[in-house]
Formats: C-alpha cells, structure tokens, sequence
C-alpha cells in the first residue's frame, strides 16, 4: 500500500511537473507568438508643425581590450585594455508627407576612459559629435530633388588604410534629382556628392613595425592623408515587378588632397555596374551585380593607371517575416584611398536578424570578412574579420537596450603592430528617447 | 425637290463620308414593310438612339474626369451628331405615325427611311465614340495615374535600392603608443 501510494503520489509529482512544463510552454508560445511588429511601441516624440521631434540620451558602457598600447613589457608594447562610458545626447526630427521627407539626426557624445584598467588611456577620453540631414522634395512629381549632408567626427573613419588610431573629422554632401516619368516604375538618378575629411592623431607616439615616413601609420603625418572626394553618380532602375527592378549603376570619384608635398598617389575611380535586385519569391531576396571598377588615374611614377577590374556585388536574402532577415553575400569594389591611390576590397558577409516577441526582442549576428588589396608603391593586403553578436530588447517606447559582443581580427602585410590585433569588445546599450 | 426629299440624300452622303470602323446596317427597303411594322421598328429605333445618346454622355463624364481635352473633344464630336440624328428621327417618327393614320405610302416609307439610316448612324458614332476613350487610353500623358498593387503578404519597404558602393568598415586601429 505504502510502495502504491508512493508511487501514486510520485505519479501525482511527475504529474504536476510535467503540467508545469507544458503551461511554462503555453506561456513562452504564447509571448513568441505575438504576430505582428506592429505592437512594438514608438515614441512619440513632440509635434512641430506636420514633424516629430525626439529628444534622446544613449548611455553605453563598453569594455575594449585593445584601446591602445600603454604597457611596455620586456621593451614591447602590449595591447591595454579599458573600460570605457559613452553618454549621447540628441535630437531627430522626422517629417512626412506623401511629397516630402525631411530627416534630421543630430548627437554629441563624450567618452569617457575610466582608467580602471590602463590608467594612461584615460588621455583618449575625446567629444565625438554626429550630424545628418535628409531632405527629400517633389517625390510624387516627375522630378524629386534629395539633398543630404552628414558630418561626424570619430575615430571611425573611412578610410581602411588607417593603420593607426585617429580622430577623423568627415562630411559628405549629396544632391540627387531621381526622375520617374509617368509613374515611378522607371527611375533615373543623376548625382553629386562632396565629401571631405580630415585627419588628426588621436596619441603621439611610435607604433611597432611603423615604416618611417608612412602616414598611414606615423600619427605625426596623418594630416598628409586629409582628402576631398567629388563623386558622381548616375543610376537607373526599372521595376519590371513592384519589389523586383533591374539596375544600371555608374560611380565616378575624383580624389583632391589637401597637403602639398604630400606622396598620395591619385585616384580616379569609376565603376559601372548592373543587374537585378529585389525579390524573387514573397520570402526570398536577390542582389545580383557585376561590372567594371578601375583607377583611370596614372601613377606619376610608373605612368601606368590601374587597377581594372570586375566588380560585383551577389547577396541571397531569406526574409521569414517582417522583423527578421537571413543574409549571405559577397561584395567586390574597388575605391580610391589617400596615400595609396585606390585598393579593391573583396568582402564575405552573413548576417542574420531574428524578430520575436512581435518586434520587441531582436537577436542580431554578423560575421563579415574584408580583404583588402593595394598595389602602389608596393603590394598589400589587410585582412580584416569581424564577428558580432546581440540582442535588442525594446522595454518600452521610451527605453530600449542593446548587449553586444564583437570580435575583430585584423591582420596586414605590413609590420605595424596597430594593424595586427585581436579585439574584444562587450557593450551594453541603454537608450532612452521620447 | 422638297426639304423632306433633300434630307435623305444627305443623310446618306454624311453616312458615307463618316464611315469608319463599324460598318452601319444597311436600311431596309421601306417598301416591303407593313405600315404597322414601320411604326413599331421606328418607335422601337428611336428608344436604341436615346440609349446610345445616354452611353455616349457616360463617356463624355469619363473623358471630363480624366482631364484629356483630346479625349473630352473627340467624344463631344460623336455626342453633337448623334444629338442631331436622334432630333431629326423624333421628328420623323411623328410624321411616320401622322402618315400611316393618313395613309400616305410614300411619305411614310420616306420618314421610315430615314429613322432607320439616322439609327445605323448612331449606332456607328456609338462605336467610335468609345474608340475615343478605349484607343486613347494608351497615350500617356501628365494625367495619366498608374496604380501599382502590391500584394500583402510581400515584405514592406524598398528592396529594389542600389546598396552603397562601399559598406562602412567597422575598423578602428588602435592609437600610437605614446610611452614608446
């Protein structure tokens, strides 16, 4: 009796585990499936006029093992680590109309190197400042006019050459009159973009490895690389299908320095590329370009021009729902770069964003391998791979928070020691706006 | 040569200068049908024209609505002389039914005749007044609206937008050491 009543009541626990079990089930599918992202809340933001202005503040803490190299063991430098707090405070302002677009994006932001780690590196802590405006006019007439300009300034920069940490200061303009006659099946934008930027050392010092005089590398010599960049562009679009168009897609970038004196080699970039882009099934989408990519520029030293060569740009997309994306992709370009004259960039992607809770919670991964080809003076390639991986979480239309790990290796053909390193970085992002 | 005798040669003629597309019935030889019968096809023509005038205003609004003064002029023409035919045939149904209570043969078959040209001929400027909208409907002009659907169940946004020729690298070398 006692042994049957045992193992009753251990049926009778089992039992209620099991029921547990299958409402704890109930209970998460019922929050995953929540249906549509259209439940995810929005801030609203004060009203102006027909736009929407939103104020908000992004405090970041972030640990970084590679902010500098600050400790010296046995006569060589070692990559110092740090924890580092990021506030940014900023407005955006949104207008829409059927006719007309107007964004504005604005945000300084102060890092803050705590020293808890690597004392010294407490001498980066820097303002940084970003700015950008989109303003897009008569988009329901046959002749839109887009005018754009951003500004930033940060040690990201864009030129991939860097082989040393600096502040760049950047702005790029661009007009655009994207022409749709009787309808906006067919497209054809003419453009031009100005963009220039400049280059200050973030530290002084010396970097393991570093040739003398090379100003991708010397931080004395960095301003030598400060550029202007006139750009371009012609692109034609026909959308034979509402989601499906054909492209034709012309870039040409002339490339002014700023330095006299200076051994920046010149680049004359074109790039002419067409194909087919968009969707292909309800679910899945195709990026499909090629073309041709060459500097037209002469080296003043050889008297040849060059690179020439194929471009493309293949991407396979599965898109399972409106808040998630699975990409796969393979980009080839080629661009003009200072001191170097141009490079061409062979770049491998996967990226993947997974929506749950109706929006609320995204689950982001990337893993992206550039690799980089120069040819003048001398041959060298970069490789540069990055792994990243986070959840954002929206709580609330006000608040939202974002956890980030990234991995980067960068490896060169060059000795220096800042352009052969592994990072790893941890972020946690807390954003309010209203 | 009386009006009366004037009007049916010039119907005719008008009808063959205008002919186009649709070829309009032959009239019927008004001699071989019964009077009662010439009364109640006339009646009976004369109602198929009011319908016709009625169809032809339908098309004037649509081509009013579309803003296309070449659309709106081409079917005002159609709608003028079908006005005209369809006031000419009134009349001659009247005089059809005065002369068959007269018993007057002759002015009977004549009004006959020409209620059954002016109906062949509404018929034809029926035609081509759609002609007028359908044919027209190919040339595209600044009112010309083109509506796109797009199925639902297909991703939102614009997934046809040229990607950036060189996508931000996410790279930041570290800083000179500045002990060394």
């Amino acid at each position: 009796m006692n042994r049957e009543r045992g193992t009753s009541d251990g049926g009778d626990r089992s039992g209620g585990a099991l029921t547990r079990c299958i409402r704890g089930l109930l209970a998460l599918l019922v929050l995953f499936a929540v249906p549509s992202a259209a439940e995810v809340p929005t801030a609203p933001g004060f009203k102006i006029g027909e736009g929407r202005l939103h104020p908000f503040l992004a405090l970041d803490g972030r640990f970084d093992s590679v902010v500098g190299f600050f400790n010296i063991v046995g006569g060589v430098a070692q990559p110092s680590p740090e924890i580092i707090f990021h506030v940014r405070p900023g407005l955006k302002f949104d207008l829409t109309t059927d006719s007309t677009l107007v964004s504005f994006d604005g945000a300084a932001e102060y890092l803050w190197y705590t020293g808890l780690l690597s004392p010294s590196s407490t001498q980066l802590s820097r303002f940084q400042a970003n700015v950008g405006l989109d303003a897009h006019f008569n988009k329901t007439g046959a002749v839109e006019v887009q005018v754009s300009d951003r500004l930033t300034r940060s040690d990201r920069t864009q030129n991939p050459a860097a082989g040393v940490g600096v502040i760049s200061l950047y702005n790029n303009a661009r007009l655009a009159l994207p022409i749709h006659p009787g309808g906006r099946a067919l497209e054809v934008t003419p453009s031009v973009a100005f963009g220039v930027e400049f280059f200050d050392p973030l530290l002084t010092g010396t970097i393991t490895g570093c040739m003398a005089g090379d100003p991708t590398c010397d931080p004395t010599l960095v301003g030598q690389m400060n550029y202007g960049n006139l750009t371009f562009g012609l692109g034609g679009r026909w959308k034979f299908l509402p989601k499906t168009a054909l492209v034709l897609d012309a870039n040409f970038d002339y490339r002014l320095y700023f330095t006299s004196g200076s051994n920046n080699l010149p680049g004359m970039v074109l790039r002419v590329q067409t194909g087919l882009i968009g969707l292909i099934s309800p679910r899945i989408s195709l990026t499909l370009l090629a073309g041709y990519g060459g500097n037209l520029a002469a080296d003043p030293t050889t008297m040849t021009s060059g690179p020439h060569t194929p471009i493309g740009h293949a991407e396979f997309a599965y898109l399972p729902s409106e808040a998630s994306r699975l990409a796969l992709g393979y980009v080839r370009t080629i661009q003009p770069v200072s001191s170097l004259g141009s490079f061409i960039d062979d770049r491998g992607y996967l990226q993947g964003r997974l929506g749950l809770l109706g929006g609320r919670l995204q689950l982001n991964a990337e893993v992206a391998a550039d690799y980089f080809w120069y040819f003048q003076p001398t041959q060298r390639n970069d490789l540069i791979l990055s792994v990243g991986v986070g959840p954002t979480f929206i709580v609330a239309s006000w608040f939202d928070t974002t956890a980030t790990y990234r991995l980067s290796l960068r490896d060169s053909t060059t000795a220096a020691q800042s352009v052969n390193y592994v990072r790893h970085e941890a972020t946690l992002n807390l954003n309010f706006h209203y | 040569m009386s009006p009366r005798q004037l009007l049916v040669p010039a119907l005719v003629v008008a009808t063959m200068a205008i002919a186009q597309a649709p070829t309009p019935p032959e009239a019927v030889d008004a001699s071989k049908v019964p009077d009662p019968e010439k009364v109640r096809v006339s009646a009976e023509s004369v109602t198929k024209m009011r319908a016709a005038l009625k169809d032809v205003l339908t098309k004037l609004e649509e081509a009013r609505n579309s803003k296309d003064v070449v659309k709106l002029n081409c079917v005002n023409e159609k709608l003028t002389q079908i006005k005209g035919l369809l006031r000419i045939s009134e009349t001659s149904d009247v005089q059809l039914q005065e002369a068959v209570a007269k018993r007057e043969t002759a002015t009977a078959e004549h009004e006959f005749t020409k209620v059954s040209i002016a109906r062949g001929k509404v018929d034809q400027l029926r035609a081509e007044a759609e002609e007028c909208i359908g044919q027209l409907a190919f040339r595209t002009d600044e009112n010309q609206v083109v509506e796109v659907e797009t199925p639902e169940y297909l991703p939102a946004g614009d997934l046809t937008i040229i990607p950036a020729s060189f996508p931000p690298i996410d790279s930041r070398p570290p800083p000179a050491s500045p002990t060394m």
